[in-house]
């Protein structure tokens, strides 16, 4: 039979947990003590047992009597005399600031009081340090703060973390995916591994009010999708999937909290009125929460996805629809993958891929890192920079710690109270980053580039404080430790009190200009780097489009199926508007096409070159033209003819192909003739043209290039009209405008832009990178520039006596000016030489950055170089100017 | 040479309670304790703090040690009542301590013995 383990385990546990709390007390104390005040805390126990709240209420006590007490002993407060606070020897500890001998604790509040008073005396090197460190604490807590939003928490769903987006790929798609079907996703819906699965379908639609006619964002959604996103409507009610069932019949939707303010003004019976989209009446039952996001967008109209009719074969007419996962707990993308891509029609051509939320954003994402590496070179040079001015201060504050030190302080004392000091300048810094920081991510904000949507979520939040303070904190230990530790050591270890120069003084130089070098360093990588996206972006901006943009204007309107139902009168449009658009002065050209370049777009089909064996899943870029494409572009064809209107009329199946596409299906040179067929039911198209190569967005994939002739109804809505003038491409866009409401004020126009505009929005993301690290070059050249300013400077200060000296016994004034630049020139070589032995871990880092172009050449390292020495030079001439007209005799009274 | 007892006053409250539950012979830690909680006027002690005052007492010689108890009061003590194993030191006064004690209870006699306040007692009763 067994005891009551419970009591004597719980027992055993509890006497193991307070004699960890008597840890706490002096070890001599503990060795003397601890197994009676054991003992006597087991009988309060047993007094307290069965009674729960006064066990508890007992180790709250014991918890605090520990403490206090230990930490009481600790600070030699002992005694048996009340009113008295006298140490073991009855002498008074007084005022760090005080005379008498002073222990070695830490007095928090009195040092960070004389932290205070020192760093208002010396206004000059604290200002510089708040600068130069809230520069470099600011930038890292914004650029945080902007990682953290793209890279960690781009989605604020509930447990983003298990968030995935579903796409299929195929191995000849060379990393392009696809959604999945609406058939998939139902046969994914009950899938081991998934949590939750809800589609949405992100569209544009008119909005029609007094104004006119606008497109906005919009997306149908799932009832059950608002519960996935965490985010509850801030007015009227979600969808429910009666609203879903019945999405035709009896319309309704959400709006966005922005859409609820600006065009009804915040009023609370927004609920009830009605919104005409696409022509349709829906009636408003909600409002968005204000911060509602869909992946990357903020709709400002949500409707229910109404479900796609199932077809008598079980299929749903397919659409593109897409998908949010939340996979369940302990599951892994990685798992649940094979899983799905089992449940697909065709598994053995297809794979599925979970892409987490953090992907979602793309290239963005290897930018973000960069810079991130960028700004922490910044801090470092900051931190590097401080550093100087602190040990700088060391040496005017000799005397006064040689004082302490001598009236009996001990190096562990002064040591704490110079880091004190430190860190709290570090913390103030720390406060000027946060609100440098806010002005960043507020100016982010504001001149974001449209192009750049994933930098809209991006928002000044308590992280972005915390993060500028908790890094200040960590400088602060890290840059003022060493500075700190060599006061100490130097004023314990020489008691001088007249100021005279230690051995410690040289050490710090050393130290000093080990700091240059580094700061010179990083400076170095800032700048090649900078160089080179800048140099990226210049080359892309002038490369060879394989068209000619300017003066061409592009026109994409919205034509509802309820008022063009048919290819005909979709097409009676279209003339309308380009006969209208050829008559403006000015326009040389007119014509259309599904895609115009720079976009790009992605064509799929089963592509059969005739006499080539089977058909191979290809996909291409082009698409359908209008006859005078070619010609309005100002795409060449190099051999054979473009379309022309019988083309059109008589529907034949002709196609014009690229000079890279003919040279890689072709390679004898001899296109023109040639057959071949995109899909096995198509009619065997031939070739009749040959045209010059053209860039878009996607033709970095190697794609090959067909275009086809544009019949009218192929493209959904209508294709793009594209139009050059020889005249103003403003007032051309005004003109556009008016014939569109002209011929049908229910038309909104989805973009009207010019291609210059759209070419040069491709160079966005490669001249934000550019501008951005060159900022972050310019400020770490300009810290490091100061840092050796500061160090040649305080080095020529210190030496005034022995160059003065020198210039009595004759030295010329020009050897010693020269003799001053050559150190810091040498400082400056060494930064360069070990910035050239870090660049290739750098560069490695830049990656797609570079969009294929070469890493640094020499010329750019050397121009690098080149401006780092020089500006090392320019940093040392002040100094040296100092130098040369030192005054002897006053040199040598100077002491 | 003799110490001043005069020189260690005012005492702290608890080492006066200390010192007054010693008055009646040796104690152990948790007597101490028990004795001081259930003098009027005293607060409940912790094992720290009954300790950290014994240690400065000990310092300042008011109190010794003995590892095993001698005779008087202390062995009536019944060690097994409440559990735990027995205390193997016991405190005692030394003539100082007495001395300090009987001072310190001179000290707080005269300021009772004060006009004003015994009239304020004396208004309290009625």
């Amino acid at each position: 039979m067994s005891a009551a383990p419970g009591r004597g385990e719980r027992g055993e546990r509890g006497e193991r947990f307070y004699r960890g709390l008597l840890r706490v007390f002096p070890p001599a104390f503990r060795a003397r003590h601890a197994d009676e005040m054991t003992a006597v805390f087991r009988r309060q126990r047993a007094r307290a047992a069965g009674r729960p709240l006064a066990i508890a209420a007992l180790w709250g006590r014991a918890v605090r009597d520990a403490v206090t007490q230990g930490l009481a002993l600790r600070a030699g407060r002992t005694g048996v005399t009340a009113g008295r606070r006298a140490g073991r020897t009855g002498v008074a500890t007084g005022t760090p600031a005080g005379a008498g001998r002073q222990g070695a604790s830490w007095h928090p509040v009195a040092d960070i009081r004389v932290a205070v008073r020192g760093l208002r005396a010396a206004p000059v090197p604290t200002l510089v340090v708040l600068v130069a460190l809230g520069l470099g604490l600011g930038g890292n807590a914004a650029l945080a703060t902007v990682a953290y939003d793209l890279l960690i928490d781009p989605l604020p769903y509930p447990h983003a973390d298990r968030i995935v987006q579903p796409w299929k790929m195929r191995p000849s798609m060379r990393g392009l995916a696809l959604s999945p079907s609406e058939s998939d996703l139902d046969r994914w819906q009950d899938a081991p591994g998934i949590d939750t699965l809800v589609r949405f379908e992100p569209v544009r639609v008119t909005l029609l009010d007094a104004t006119g006619p606008v497109l906005v964002d919009a997306a149908r959604i799932e009832p059950a999708l608002l519960d996935f996103a965490g985010a509850p409507v801030e007015l009227g009610r979600p969808f429910t999937d009666e609203d879903a069932r019945g999405a035709v019949a009896a319309p309704v939707a959400l709006v966005s909290h922005a859409l609820w303010q600006v065009r009804f003004g915040g009023a609370p019976d927004v609920l009830g009125r009605t919104i005409e989209l696409d022509e349709v009446r829906h009636t408003i039952v909600g409002v968005l929460p204000p911060r509602f996001r869909l992946t990357h967008q903020r709709p400002d109209v949500v409707v229910p996805l109404a479900t796609a009719p199932v077809r008598p074969d079980g299929s749903r007419a397919p659409r593109a629809v897409s998908a949010l996962i939340r996979l369940a707990p302990g599951a892994t993308a990685a798992g649940v993958g094979p899983v799905l891509t089992s449940r697909l029609e065709r598994p053995d051509d297809w794979s599925v891929v979970l892409r987490a939320t953090s992907e979602m954003i793309g290239p963005l994402r290897e930018a973000v890192l960069v810079l991130l590496a960028a700004v922490a070179c910044v801090l470092l040079i900051a931190c590097a920079n401080v550093a100087h001015v602190l040990l700088a201060r060391n040496v005017g504050r000799r005397r006064e710690l040689a004082v302490r030190a001598a009236l009996g302080a001990t190096r562990a004392r002064l040591f704490a109270q110079v880091l004190t000091e430190h860190v709290v300048l570090s913390i103030a810094a720390g406060v000027v980053g946060a609100g440098l920081a806010w002005a960043a991510l507020e100016g982010l904000a504001l001149w974001r580039p449209a192009e750049l949507q994933a930098l809209a979520f991006v928002e000044v939040r308590p992280l972005t404080v915390a993060i500028s303070l908790g890094l200040s904190i960590v400088a602060g230990l890290a840059v003022g430790l060493l500075p700190a530790w060599m006061a100490a050591r130097s004023a314990v270890a020489s008691r001088r009190v007249d100021g005279t120069r230690t051995t410690g003084d040289a050490r710090s130089r050393w130290v000093r200009r080990g700091l240059n070098v580094v700061e010179v360093a990083a400076a170095l990588v800032l700048l090649l780097a900078a160089s080179l996206l800048v140099r990226t972006y210049v080359q892309l901006s002038h490369r060879d489009l394989g068209f000619a943009p300017a003066g061409v204007v592009a026109l994409d309107v919205r034509l509802l199926p309820s008022r063009y139902p048919t290819p005909a009168a979709q097409d009676a449009f279209i003339t309308a508007l380009a006969a209208g658009l050829r008559a403006q002065p000015g326009v040389t050209d007119v014509s259309a096409a599904a895609l115009v370049p720079p976009r790009g777009g992605v064509f799929f089909s089963a592509l059969e070159i005739e006499g080539r064996g089977e058909a191979v899943q290809t996909q291409f870029d082009g698409g359908t033209v209008a006859p005078g494409f070619f010609r309005t572009l100002g795409i060449p064809i190099r051999e054979g003819r473009a379309f022309d209107e019988a083309d059109v009329r008589e529907e034949r199946p002709v196609v014009v192909v690229s000079q890279g596409t003919a040279r890689r299906f072709w390679p004898d040179g001899d296109a023109i003739g040639r057959r071949l067929r995109l899909g096995p039911k198509d009619p065997w198209s031939t070739v009749v043209g040959v045209a010059g190569d053209v860039t878009s967005s996607s033709s970095g994939l190697d794609q090959p290039q067909f275009y086809l002739p544009l019949v009218a109804g192929q493209t959904p809505g209508a294709p793009t009209v594209v139009v050059r003038t020889t005249g103003s491409t403003e007032a051309l866009v005004t003109a556009a405008r008016g014939l569109v409401a002209g011929i049908d004020d229910h038309v909104a126009i989805t973009s009207i832009r010019t291609l210059d505009a759209d070419v040069a929005a491709t160079n966005v993301r490669p001249r934000f990178n550019a501008l951005l690290l060159g900022l972050l070059a310019g400020l770490g050249l300009i810290l490091a520039v100061t840092g050796v300013f500061g160090v040649v400077n305080h080095a020529v200060g210190l030496r005034t006596r022995e160059l003065g000296v020198r210039l009595a016994l004759g030295a010329s004034p020009a050897a010693l000016g020269r003799q001053v630049i050559g150190e810091a020139l040498a400082v400056g070589l060494a930064g360069v030489a070990a910035g050239v032995a870090l660049w290739p871990l750098a560069s490695d880092g830049l990656g797609t950055m570079l969009h294929g172009l070469a890493a640094v050449d020499g010329t750019q390292l050397g121009a690098a170089a080149v401006v780092l020495l020089a500006a090392t030079a320019a940093a040392a001439w002040l100094p040296a100017r100092r130098a040369m007209r030192v005054d002897p005799v006053v040199a040598m009274r100077t002491e | 040479m003799p110490r001043d007892p005069q020189a260690l006053l005012p005492l702290k409250p608890l080492v006066f309670h200390l010192l007054v539950a010693l008055l009646d012979g040796e104690r152990h830690g948790w007597a101490l304790l028990r004795a001081v909680e259930d003098q009027p006027g005293a607060e409940r002690l912790m094992p720290g703090q009954l300790y950290r005052q014994l240690a400065a007492m000990l310092d300042e010689g008011l109190i010794d040690e003995r590892d095993t108890p001698g005779g008087g009061q202390a062995t009536a003590e019944r060690v097994g009542r409440t559990g735990g194993a027995a205390p193997r030191r016991f405190f005692r006064l030394t003539p100082f301590g007495r001395a300090v004690t009987r001072a310190e209870a001179r000290r707080l006699e005269g300021l009772v013995a004060d006009t004003r306040v015994r009239r304020l007692l004396s208004r309290r009763r009625s």
